[in-house]
């Protein structure tokens, strides 16, 4: 294969947004995605899911644009290579891919790199977190999404956001045993008026589907003031405790789904080694990159919510924003300024809904409910007092602490625990950076680096 | 002379090397400061594959090693808290006649030095060793009590008992200038010091230049890779004559492969990126020596700075410029099995007394002397 001009990662609504700009400019685009089949998390399986009748009914109203979005992509001339897990990338730019359906390792080196990774889920940890049985929201709806399963059996769901009010939704609608959901936020909203109005005004829809997944929760027993959340079981998980507004509770159920909210994935941002700044409000980790986009002066652009999270149809025109500067840097005579400007304003349209989103559901402290026994770093086993331990003994950085008691060391590299260790070095008056990764990003068969080809 | 901000001893260099120089100099009883530029063990004490290796070592530094191996022996006694060694042997495998005929000489070359510890295995021994290794192989140079270590867990237990002993560990600080007297500027101002021992590692060299000495000893990061856990299918490290190949297999079943590729030197960042291509060479040796490893993946790759010289060898031994300064750095990446002896023996260098392992030859001023050599040719 020859060098693609633009090399993208990530098949959600950011990458081929981008990819049906940059392809569209003649610039010769390969989208790279670990699913199989292009949509990211949020259009999963769109292909299987508008064939199945049961899932559209269920699912149907979130993969609005699916289809559109990836016509758009692959018409302009964009190749999508699905079941390809990005294992390795410099700032270069030069990537390594495993393509888990031809097999084996590929790599390349663009003239630009697009990482549109998306999100990921908000660890919520708490004593017996680690239990089978409980699992975030996020991983309910992706069973729903790949293959229409439902959990078997009563299900509780935890925490606070829109994902968390749409699966419920979602499972209601499946037909789940849905028993009781563990609020995390206030029963009345603390956004203002103005506020509210901003929000309506640049996105109408999407304020209209929050408003009816808020009332349509009233259909469950809903618990406030939740705190000293254990769950419990012997095998798995059996029934969950917890203190609350209205008493200590305790009640039996197969599945916990527990949510607060999402963050940027930043694995392959740290991978690189670019720079990343702490978001004190949203309380994680986010790239710094310029308007468009751009990591610093480098070939390397972070559209979407991995730049920083602001939904599905604000990382659309993301996407597109970055897809025309680097048109605009690759290929300057093709760039299309007004449409460049056109996707600008859109952008800053729907900017205040997902500023609505933000304040209604803060996160929460995701220390609140870890005693020093609850297991952090769940690869390697770490429990939050030794990590706390060493801390105090002096370790002030992600990855001290890392040296020091193997916590974000497993194959995961801190995907899930990266927030919650900040969090410890934060308490302690530390500052949180970035968890070094060390490629592969993912796990690699032996087998699979042959066709890397031995270069010495 | 000591003044509000001096010390008897400053050590540049917070990896192994440097810990273990400063604990023993603070057990002799100097007052000790240890400057890091960043963190303890940052570079290439916590990328090591942690190899404790008499077996194939370059013949100058044989004596050395040897009388290290002791030392790893009882070091977690020593230093109180756990190391992860264990002697698990190491082997040197023949793959080939041409690889069979290469270890034979090399075991006589070893033995007329006066060595007995290298011992040629036939392929009845080896597989008795190692009955999963790969059909194809002849035979193997053996050490029965070399082995491994943990790294990270020789990086803490080093770090604690040097806190112990009253070292004054100054992380995030850098040496800008050395001038003779000794003062140092650093990062965190100037200081006065008796004496200075440049244990720097890949930036050794940055340091000498300082003092108007130059040695050939250049940054490179040797790449490792870490497969997840496999059932037990080997015991010992073994490498393979004539390829690039150090593997084990660890207590918790990841097998840790590794052997002299390097990866891509970022000076400016000071890091070293493993290259995946030469990851798959080196996994394919690998693979080629255990079929188990077959069904194994690579979970993680790593790279650590380290000072490389022309020769092959450290630089241990006074500056020829400056009085008091001590160089002791770019271990080529086989110094991990080398830090319990060299912090004794360093402090003994700094009383003035004669080490007790030879270090002739080790000096900076054998570079130098090389330069002249080439001059007058």
């Amino acid at each position: 294969m020859s060098e693609p001009d633009v090399a993208i990662v990530g098949a959600g609504p950011a990458g081929l947004a981008a990819a049906a700009v940059t392809a569209a400019a003649g610039l010769s685009t390969v989208v790279l995605d670990d699913q199989d089949a292009p949509g990211g998390q949020i259009w999963r399986a769109a292909g299987a899911v508008r064939q199945d009748r049961a899932r559209s009914r269920i699912l149907g109203r979130s993969y609005a644009g699916a289809q559109a979005a990836i016509k758009a992509a692959a018409a302009a001339g964009a190749v999508l290579r699905s079941s390809c897990d990005l294992i390795d990338a410099t700032p270069a730019p030069a990537l390594v891919w495993l393509d888990r359906g031809a097999g084996g390792l590929h790599e390349a080196a663009p003239r630009a790199l697009l990482l549109a990774t998306g999100a990921r889920e908000r660890p919520v940890a708490f004593p017996g977190w680690t239990l089978p049985g409980v699992m975030n929201v996020g991983a309910m709806q992706i069973a729903l999404k790949q293959g229409g399963a439902v959990p078997v059996g009563p299900v509780v769901l935890m925490g606070q956001g829109p994902l968390l009010l749409l699966v419920l939704a979602q499972l209601a609608k499946a037909g789940a045993d849905l028993r009781a959901v563990l609020a995390f936020d206030d029963a009345f909203p603390r956004a203002g008026a103005v506020q509210l109005l901003r929000a309506v005004r640049g996105d109408p829809a999407l304020v209209a589907e929050g408003l009816r997944l808020v009332l349509a929760r009233r259909r469950v027993p809903v618990f406030r003031g939740v705190r000293s959340v254990r769950a419990l079981g012997e095998s798995r998980l059996a029934h969950i405790a917890f203190d609350s507004d209205a008493g200590p509770q305790e009640i039996a159920c197969d599945w916990l789904g527990v949510h607060d909210g999402v963050i940027p994935n930043t694995q392959a941002t740290r991978l690189l080694g670019l720079p990343h700044r702490w978001d004190t409000a949203q309380r994680c980790l986010v790239p710094e990159v310029d308007e468009t986009g751009r990591a610093g002066d480098t070939p390397v652009w972070i559209a979407g919510d991995g730049s920083g999270i602001g939904g599905a149809r604000l990382a659309g025109l993301r996407g597109q924003i970055t897809g025309h500067a680097i048109v605009r840097a690759l290929r300057p005579d093709a760039h299309d300024a007004a449409a460049a400007r056109t996707a600008q304003m859109a952008a800053w349209r729907a900017g205040p809904a997902r500023a609505l989103v933000n304040t209604l559901w803060p996160p929460r402290d995701p220390l609140a409910m870890v005693d020093n026994d609850t297991v952090i770093c769940r690869c390697e086993g770490v429990r939050a007092g030794a990590v706390r331990a060493a801390v105090a003994a002096g370790a002030t950085g992600p990855n001290r602490v890392k040296v020091a008691t193997r916590c974000g060391m497993g194959p995961c590299q801190g995907r899930m625990c990266e927030p919650l260790l900040a969090q410890v070095l934060i308490r302690a008056g530390a500052t949180p950076g970035a968890l070094r990764i060390r490629p592969p990003l993912k796990p690699v068969l032996l087998g699979d680096y042959e066709t890397l080809g031995a270069t010495e | 002379m000591i003044s509000a901000q001096g010390t008897d001893l400053v050590v540049v260099g917070g990896g192994l090397i440097g810990l273990s120089i400063a604990l023993a100099a603070a057990r002799g009883g100097r007052q000790v400061r240890l400057l890091e530029a960043e963190h303890v063990g940052r570079h290439a004490s916590s990328a090591s594959a942690g190899g404790v290796r008499s077996l194939n070592r370059h013949p100058a530094e044989i004596a050395l090693v040897r009388a290290a191996l002791p030392l790893w022996v009882g070091l977690a006694g020593d230093l109180g808290a756990d190391v992860g060694f264990s002697s698990s042997g190491q082997m040197r495998v023949a793959e080939d006649e041409a690889a069979l005929a290469a270890l034979k000489a090399r075991a006589a070359l070893t033995r007329d030095l006066g060595f007995s510890h290298e011992v040629l295995q036939d392929r009845a021994g080896l597989f008795a060793r190692e009955p999963q290794i790969a059909a194809h192989c002849l035979g193997a140079l053996s050490v029965t009590d070399d082995g491994f270590a943990d790294p990270l867990a020789t990086v803490r237990a080093y770090r604690g008992a040097a806190l112990r002993a009253g070292v004054d560990i100054r992380q995030g600080v850098a040496v800008r200038a050395i001038m003779p007297g000794i003062t140092l500027d650093t990062t965190a101002g100037e200081m006065q010091a008796g004496a200075v021992v440049n244990a720097a590692g890949a930036w050794g060299a940055q340091l000498a230049a300082m003092v108007g000495e130059t040695a050939p000893v250049e940054a490179r990061g040797l790449q490792m890779s870490v497969t997840a856990p496999l059932p037990p299918f080997m015991n010992g490290v073994i490498g393979s004559e004539g390829r690039k190949l150090s593997l084990k297999q660890m207590g918790n079943g990841t097998v840790v492969i590794g052997g002299a590729y390097q990866g891509r030197v970022e000076d400016v960042a000071r890091v070293a990126r493993p290259v995946q291509a030469r990851v798959a060479a080196n996994v394919a040796t690998a693979a080629r020596l255990f079929p188990p490893l077959a069904q194994a993946r690579i979970v993680r790759s790593w790279a650590g700075l380290e000072g490389w010289s022309a020769d092959g060898l450290p630089v241990i031994g006074p500056s020829g410029t400056v009085p008091g300064l001590i160089h002791a750095f770019g271990f080529c990446g086989h110094g991990f099995a080398l830090v319990p002896l060299v912090g004794p023996l360093v402090a003994q260098m700094l009383d003035g007394r004669m080490p007790s392992q030879s270090l002739t030859g080790f000096g900076i001023s054998r570079f130098h002397e090389k330069m002249k050599d080439i001059q007058h040719a």
